[in-house]
């Protein structure tokens, strides 16, 4: 059987000093699969994806997640990342002054700091940076301003895929990014995944999404519904286009 | 009647004996004779005016209580102690002074091209430039406060620069260490019409209760350009006042900015006067403070012709119980329609015991003119630390990118790469991050 790369049991997570969100999650996720999440606004699918990358807002009440069979929550955000750990945010924050392509390569200097490997020089990183940006549809002039700061919404979340094509993690999540994007946009965010996959077919991901339409480019191997903190529904990619006719109701009810 | 007699016998208040000694030993310094009545008015002023207290609105933030209890005597030549490293990185041409006083084994500054800089106490550097010096006081003198008397009183030497042409970069360095000195540099720069000045100054001190005086005026002529970058790094118990004077000719350009990284109490005083149309002149200042250090910004700046720009942009990044105080005024005249001013104090707080003021001041007479002023006060966000945390980079890192973001548009146009990466380096990243701790 495959490895596990990601184990989510029975957790449960509220807002610090706050009501519970999370009602008792599990998810387990085995190398090279991708798995999709849907469910309605407010299910608690951010909260879900914020935790697994360490924001403190929250508290787990209950449950356990292992990544790659060590205790995740016991980490900082930074080492959930040097570890491998990859969140594509719904709504990425602006850091005015902080400039893109000098950011990206702290990040990536940073990790490879953690895996013990020499840092990119300017030169190499500038090659690798620009040929994915190319790929990816972000222009090098990007590349020279504020992270994020004046993007439009489609230009934010293919920065958030040019970030993970470049720091290469081994389980990568993305909230949304698929939301407010055209058609060809899409094809981005698949060619991004597709890009890892090439590179190590063992990659996980976990998208998302209220929609089929991107799991129909990026074909899951499971998807899961959630509905108020809990996962009610689990199944293979036919489960997307039920969803998608029946709605969450009958998610619930089924 | 020279200059010696006339200051010869003045009675000075007790907060203020150590004058008696200063002032004659100033008057008789090389050239002084030639400043006489002005050094006398001067004098005057300082009696009547006394130290100001923190009853007075343009004094509340800082205490001067150590530096009036003193005797401040005369600056001894400190060129013995000097950490001349602090110079390593400074290129020529340069011109040092130790505790106000020149020092020619530092210097060098041969002959310009399009250029000349004299000093008063320098006879022989005077040739050709005496009618340059009628111009000194002229733009102080429109103005009287006990600091402005002071170096009235007591500066010991002036140090001029006249740029007909071009003088692309000259590097001005005070290294500061005469503990209990009050040091008095004056400064006058005139630009003709037409020509372009690139100037650096570092204020580098250690040494304690030290007081540092600086007046400058700069006379900008038509369509002119200047640049006037400065770091601060003084002591952390000293006292500096820089107040500049600057007035613009048509379409002469001036970018000033006040960099500051340390000091005890740091007081910058820009009023600058636009005399001609189509003038820019714009103001930044970028303080980074610690401890219980306070940087006192005050900027006037006054529209008296049509269709001139000006912007003052003030940040600063507090932590400690270090504070920052932005006081900026625009005065629009009647006649200066069209005008352009705008104003800005943006400041980070480190600590709950930091703190930041602005003390905004519009004078507007004329219609058709746009004018803003705003301001913000906040801690690192939150979110924006998450973010960069989220990618690997480790917490400390996260916030000195944030913090070094923050600071960046200002820092952006500082010309001179010198100044700019000596307030980068070292200390700085230090201070930011266990001050935010
Ligand atoms: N930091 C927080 N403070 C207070 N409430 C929060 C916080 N984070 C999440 N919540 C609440 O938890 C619930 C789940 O929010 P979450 O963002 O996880 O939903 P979602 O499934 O991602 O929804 P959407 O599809 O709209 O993105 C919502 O009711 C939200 O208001
Ligand atoms: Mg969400």
């Amino acid at each position: 059987m495959a490895k596990t790369v990601l184990r989510i049991a029975g957790l449960h997570a509220r807002v610090k000093g706050g009501s519970e969100i999370l009602k008792g999650v599990d998810i387990e996720v085995c190398e090279g699969e991708i798995h999709g999440i849907m469910g309605p606004n407010g299910a608690g699918k951010s909260t879900l994806a914020n935790i697994l990358i360490g924001k403190d807002d929250y508290e787990v009440t209950e449950g356990v997640v292992e990544f790659l069979g060590e205790d995740l929550l016991s980490m900082s955000p930074e080492e959930r990342a040097q570890k491998g750990l990859f969140l594509a945010f719904q709504y990425p924050v602006e850091l005015p002054g902080v400039v893109g392509s000098y950011f990206i390569r702290t990040a990536l200097n940073s990790i490879r700091k953690a895996k013990g490997l020499k840092p990119l020089g300017l030169r190499e990183f500038n090659k690798m940076i620009s040929e994915k940006a190319s790929l990816l549809g972000v222009k090098e002039e990007m590349l020279k301003r504020s992270v994020n700061e004046g993007f439009s919404g489609g230009e934010k979340k293919r920065y958030e895929v040019l970030q993970m094509a470049m720091l290469d993690p081994i389980f990568a999540v993305l909230d949304e990014t698929d939301s407010g994007l055209d058609v060809d946009a899409l094809k981005v965010i698949a060619e991004g995944v597709n890009v890892l996959r090439k590179s190590d077919p063992r990659k996980c991901f976990l998208m998302i999404t209220h929609y089929q339409r991107v799991l129909d480019l990026i074909l899951p191997d499971k998807v899961h519904v959630m509905v108020d903190g809990k996962i009610v529904k689990s199944g293979d990619r036919g489960l997307a286009s039920e969803v998608e006719d029946k709605g969450y109701e009958w998610a619930v009810g089924g | 009647m020279n200059g010696l007699l006339e200051v010869d016998g003045m009675n000075f208040p007790e907060s203020l004996k150590w004058c008696e000694e200063y002032i004659d030993v100033a008057a008789s310094a090389a050239g002084a004779q030639r400043f006489g009545k002005e050094r006398e008015k001067a004098a005057k002023s300082l009696i009547s005016l006394g130290w100001p207290t923190k009853k007075d609105e343009l004094w509340r933030y800082t205490d001067l209580g150590p530096y009036q209890s003193k005797n401040l005597s005369l600056p001894v030549n400190g060129a013995g102690q000097i950490k001349t490293e602090l110079l390593d990185k400074i290129p020529f041409p340069r011109m040092v002074f130790i505790n106000g006083i020149y020092s020619d084994i530092h210097s060098d500054c041969a002959a310009f091209n399009g250029a000349s800089v004299f000093r008063l106490g320098d006879p022989a550097s005077l040739y050709n430039c005496s009618a340059a010096l009628d111009k000194a006081f002229q733009l102080s003198n429109a103005k009287e406060s006990f600091f402005l008397s002071m170096n009235g009183a007591l500066f010991t030497d002036i140090l001029g620069i006249v740029v007909t042409d071009s003088l692309e970069r000259l590097h001005i360095v005070h290294l500061n260490n005469s503990s209990g000195a009050a040091i008095l540099p004056r400064m006058l720069i005139i630009v003709d019409g037409g020509g372009k000045l690139g100037l650096s100054e570092y204020y580098f001190g250690e040494g304690e209760g030290y007081v540092f005086n600086e007046v400058t005026e700069l006379f900008i002529g038509e369509g002119a350009q200047v640049e006037l970058s400065s770091i601060v790094d003084e002591g952390s118990a000293s006292f500096h006042i820089s107040q500049i004077f600057v007035e613009q000719q048509s379409s002469a350009n001036l970018s000033l900015n006040l960099l500051c990284k340390g000091g005890g109490s740091v007081r910058q005083e820009s009023y600058i006067s636009l005399e001609g149309e189509h003038c820019k002149a714009q103001v930044r200042g970028l303080s980074v403070m610690e401890s219980s250090a306070l940087s006192d910004n005050l900027v006037e700046m006054k529209h008296s012709k049509p269709n001139s720009r000006s912007s003052q942009k003030f940040k600063g990044v507090y932590s400690g119980s270090s504070a920052g105080v932005f006081r900026g005024t625009i005065i629009v005249e009647k006649e200066a329609i069209g005008t352009e001013a705008y104003q800005s104090h943006d400041s980070i707080l480190l600590t709950d015991t930091a703190s930041a003021t602005t003390l905004p001041h519009l004078k507007i007479w004329a219609d058709e003119v746009k004018c803003s002023h705003g301001a913000t006060v906040g801690q690192l966000d939150d979110e924006s630390i998450f973010y960069l945390r989220s990618r690997g980079i480790a917490e400390d890192e996260a916030r000195k990118i944030l913090l070094n973001g923050f600071m960046k548009d200002v820092l952006d146009e500082v010309e001179c790469s010198v100044v700019k990466d000596n307030f980068v380096a070292c200390k700085l990243e230090q201070s930011l991050l266990s001050g935010g701790k």
